[in-house]
């Protein structure tokens, strides 16, 4: 089964228009959501949930078409985190659960006070005066806590120093552990998604260049450093991005195009990512 | 809807701790004669619905709100039933201070004037809560303020021109007024869903 | 059981994974019968893709390494090891044959030999 089902989802604003997204992800998956800000991605998210009007296209999430009345009650299975987390500033982690207990039917409060233990956040201090690493893990503990399937998180490693970000990163890859949970993880860090990610989808000035399993993109390209000429000679259909200096020349190649005596390199999602959207902005 | 509410009480109990005292008490004080405690169950009924969907502004709570499986007629209606909850509470203590103080005429308090009282909240949440959902509450305070200011620019032109103070609080029949107040109210719901949908903000 | 992934190996993931299960199962480190980690849970230690376990193991699979019982999860498979185990060995002595007449042409007696892949081996554990 997908998780989710995303056809030509398209969104105009004034400066900027999501344009025919189309995607879909298998169930038990992480898929990290990466462009640069502006992009599009929590536009997409805001979508995916039907929080804001779409022109275009047609979603359904666990299943479930997310403008049919019945959409209400999927969102019991969807945990959300967002960028800024968003709760009422005086209300404490105690309250909060108290007022999640009314929202969700599956609330379960004995897992939320664990992962608020395993967290180490106070129970009893206002959300306001909490650091933006706790407002992270104070959503996220909401998140997990009401028996959620699907979790949508927005740049919610963002800004955090790098091991609490590893500490998420680890919760996320302990929720999928379920052959049903599925996780859509929106990041301008790269890095953090190549962690923890089976599904990558790049967005780009509201296109979707790339919606690709990792691991594959990780084996299908790589780099080679070469000459200018080297370059020229290269069948332009094995070259994905490139990089000219006065020195010399790198490119993001296919591995099965181009001639066996180039030394390949291993790269990285971040180098793929990058030379993409070179390629994908020298276009338009 | 309870979560909402739950939510909405314990924002107001946190911030405005002080706001709700200050409202209890003077509406428990005898009537001064400048109809000083009826404008504080104007104050409850408008000002204290208004300031809990500012501090939710404040904290993106919408943008949350409206991701959890919350409905949009929840969303809305929560806020009127919290606003009527306001008034009444100020109600409440108006009819206490009545009873210990004593009836007095119409212009300075009255079980008829808090009548009046709830038809004149009403009205008013009616026009300002669909504002709200429209273009969220800086804006919306701005217009509310310029409708309040033209209907006193009205009233005090009426009286320059009549050369004669109309009363404010008109001797008309209460009981059509309140039930008129309450129904425009309930129209106000649905057309603030439909602002909710459409919001600018 | 070791699994070791790198990520700055050239070697794609999946293959990483394959060979270091095989491996175990001619060290003996694994035998016919052992269950081996479900895909969900491997990946998930491993923290690599779900999909690129899943393709080791249909990997394995198919080389007959594996089997999968339904609903039950994958067990190492009954393999002749020893067929494995001798086909190893033949390709052990093909590269010593390359060796020893690459040593003749440069001078080096059996024992510089034996010495240098002492030397090699400490190194190398």
């Amino acid at each position: 089964m997908n998780a989710i089902e995303c056809r030509d989802l398209t969104k105009a604003y004034k400066d900027f228009t999501l344009d025919h997204i189309t995607f879909s992800l298998p169930a038990g998956c992480i898929l990290g959501l990466v462009g640069e800000n502006g992009a599009g991605k929590s536009t997409t998210l805001k979508l995916l949930m039907n929080a804001i009007p779409r022109d275009e296209g047609q979603i359904s999430l666990l299943g479930t078409d997310n403008q049919s009345p019945a959409f209400r009650d999927t969102k019991q299975d969807i945990g959300i985190v967002l960028d800024e987390a968003c709760f009422p500033e005086v209300v404490t982690p105690k309250e909060l659960g108290k007022i999640m207990a009314l929202t969700y039917r599956n609330w379960d409060s004995d897992r939320y006070r664990r992962y608020l233990d395993r967290f180490r956040i106070p129970e009893g201090k206002k959300f306001k005066e909490f650091s933006r690493g706790m407002k992270m893990k104070l959503a996220i503990a909401v998140a997990l806590s009401h028996g959620a399937r699907l979790l949508l998180l927005d740049e919610a490693t963002s800004g955090l120093d790098p091991m609490v970000r590893d500490e998420i990163l680890d919760v996320f890859n302990d929720f999928t552990r379920e052959e049903d949970h599925t996780v859509v993880l929106s990041s301008h860090i790269v890095s953090d998604l190549e962690k923890i990610c089976d599904y990558i989808a790049f967005l780009h000035h509201g296109r979707l260049v790339l919606f690709e399993e990792k691991d594959r993109l990780l084996e299908e390209y790589a780099l080679v450093k070469l000459t200018r000429e080297q370059l020229a000679e290269l069948d332009p259909a094995a070259v994905a991005g490139r990089k000219v200096t006065p020195y010399g020349a790198q490119a993001l190649v296919r591995r099965d195009r181009i001639p066996p005596h180039f030394v390949t390199e291993h790269t990285s999602l971040e180098d793929i990512i990058l030379f993409l959207a070179q390629e994908g902005g020298s276009k338009q | 809807m309870k979560a909402l509410l739950y939510k909405d009480f314990l924002v107001l109990w946190k911030q405005m701790k002080f706001v709700i005292f200050m409202v209890a008490i003077f509406c428990l004080l005898p009537n001064l004669g400048f109809g000083l405690n009826n404008m504080w169950v104007v104050y409850a009924g408008l000002v204290i619905p208004t300031s809990l969907l500012a501090y939710d502004e404040r904290a993106r709570w919408d943008n949350l709100a409206e991701m959890l499986p919350y409905s949009p007629r929840q969303l809305v209606l929560s806020r009127y039933v919290f606003g009527w909850g306001a008034t009444l509470f100020a109600g409440v203590f108006y009819c206490i201070g009545l009873l210990i103080n004593g009836q007095e005429s119409l212009e300075t308090g009255s079980f008829a004037t808090l009548a009046a009282l709830f038809s004149v909240v009403l009205v008013f949440q009616a026009v300002l809560f669909p504002l709200i959902f429209r273009m969220g509450v800086e804006k919306a305070r701005v217009c509310m303020i310029l409708v309040i200011a033209g209907v006193m620019g009205v009233w005090g032109a009426s009286a320059y021109l009549l050369e004669k103070q109309p009363a404010l609080l008109p001797h008309v029949p209460l009981p059509p007024v309140l039930v008129v107040a309450v129904v425009l109210c309930l129209a106000s719901v649905k057309a603030a869903e439909k602002q909710y949908a459409g919001r600018r903000w | 059981m070791n699994i070791l992934i790198s990520n700055a190996n050239d070697k794609p993931i999946y293959e990483q994974i394959c060979t270091q299960i095989k491996n175990a199962v001619l060290a003996g480190a694994l035998r016919p019968g052992d269950a081996l980690p479900s895909i969900r849970s491997l990946a998930k230690d491993l923290r690599v893709s779900v999909i690129t376990t899943k393709r080791a193991y249909d990997e394995l699979e198919k080389d007959g390494y594996l089997y999968t019982v339904p609903g039950k999860g994958c067990y190492v498979a009954e393999k002749n090891t020893q067929l494995v185990r001798e086909a190893y060995l033949t390709q052990i002595e093909e590269h010593m044959t390359k060796i020893l007449s690459l040593a003749a042409a440069c001078g080096l007696t059996a024992d510089d030999l034996a010495e240098m892949l002492r030397l090699l081996a400490q190194n190398d554990p």
